[in-house]
């Protein structure tokens, strides 16, 4: 298992596992585990927009998650 | 203009700022009458009066911001766009002007419509369906003589977009739609202008500064949406608090980038919750 820090902001925050909130959290994930397996540990449906930064880059569904790694899981915003 | 800097020095009149600092001033009625007189712009008579360490009142407030004289010369100097007029380019709009930045594209092919009452703070009762640049003409007219408008009344597209940009210094992205700001950041990139973005849904609001070059909506958006042209605004709406967060915070950005301030949002996004009562700043990619 790997550890990763979470944050799940905005709308995506009723997904946090501890109680609906932004604040960053710990998990642990199998080593090897992409971004669409975190996805759906989290229940987080599929058809849900989203945007996903790792240690402040945005990254795909299908990139590899490494220990220490920071999460960060926004939706998409564009309103004026 | 000798004669213009004469008239200006005759006009001024010593006052005592907050801080009890005396400096020199000049009235909007001594700016107007001067203007008049001389056959010359209210900006003209503005910047004269700058030049000669002369402050117009209206902009004394600003002095700390701007960094004394020399930058609310720049500020009068430069050309900024805005690019959509609704939630948060008319709030934009009429910030840059207060701010005296002495010209403003406007652009907007859009009209007044019920629904935007609650936020677009150009939208009246009264002034319904009218187009959104020509309310922001008209407010900007009230507000700040010194400023010039060019008015835009159509929706920016690949043919027109660039020519809508030309002389301007930088732009405010307060677009609502992803397929219109991406056009913007390409037409940016070509013409080497900044621009700042900004977007809100809800209780949440985002900035970004983006230089030609910066991945910038590229390192925002997710090809995970691809195809939408929104976000999560269309079902959660739009207020009438998260525009104005960010449309001033747009125009902070703006005023930041033509005095030089170095600190800029750049290759960085503000994301604003309201809700959970927080900012975060996360880096982008570069």
């Amino acid at each position: 298992m790997i550890s990763i820090e979470l944050a799940l902001f905005a709308t995506l925050r009723i997904y946090n596992p501890n109680g609906e909130s932004s604040e960053p959290f710990k998990m642990q994930v199998p080593e090897g585990s992409t971004v669409a397996y975190l996805l759906e540990t989290l229940k987080i449906p599929p058809g849900e927009s989203k945007q996903v930064f790792i240690n402040s880059c945005r990254q795909e569904l299908d990139y590899v998650l490494q220990e220490g790694e920071r999460v960060a899981v926004f939706p998409p915003i564009a309103g004026g | 203009m000798k004669e213009l800097s004469e008239a200006v020095k005759a006009f001024c009149e010593e006052s005592l700022s907050p801080a009890g600092k005396v400096y020199l001033k000049i009235s909007l009625a001594a700016v107007r009458r001067l203007a008049g007189q001389l056959s010359c712009s209210v900006k003209e008579v503005e910047i004269s009066a700058l030049s000669n360490g002369i402050v117009p009142e209206r902009y004394e407030r600003n002095l700390g911001t701007t960094g004394g004289l020399k930058g609310q010369i720049l500020l009068l100097t430069s050309r900024v766009a805005v690019m959509g007029l609704g939630g948060l380019g008319g709030l934009a709009a009429e910030l840059l002007a207060r701010m005296g930045v002495g010209a403003i594209t406007l652009i907007d092919g859009d009209t007044f419509s019920e629904s935007n009452l609650n936020r677009q703070v150009l939208s009246t009762e009264e002034n319904l369906p009218q187009n959104k640049a020509d309310a922001a003409r008209e407010r900007i007219a009230k507000i700040n003589a010194a400023v010039e408008t060019i008015v835009f009344k159509e929706m920016a597209a690949g043919h027109n977009i660039e020519k809508m940009l030309q002389d301007c210094n930088l732009v405010l992205d307060c677009l609502d739609n992803l397929e219109t700001r991406f056009l913007l950041q390409e037409a940016c990139q070509k013409l080497g202008i900044p621009m700042v973005h900004g977007a809100i849904a809800q209780f949440y609001g985002q900035v970004c500064t983006i230089f030609p070059g910066d991945p910038g909506l590229k390192a925002i958006y997710s090809s995970f949406n691809k195809g939408q042209n929104k976000g999560i605004e269309t079902e959660l709406g739009n207020p009438a608090t998260t525009p104005a967060l960010v449309a001033a915070w747009q125009v902070q950005e703006a005023v930041k980038l033509l005095l030089k301030k170095e600190e800029l949002l750049r290759n960085r996004i503000l994301f604003i919750d309201t809700l959970q009562g927080s900012c975060e700043t996360i880096l982008l990619e570069r």
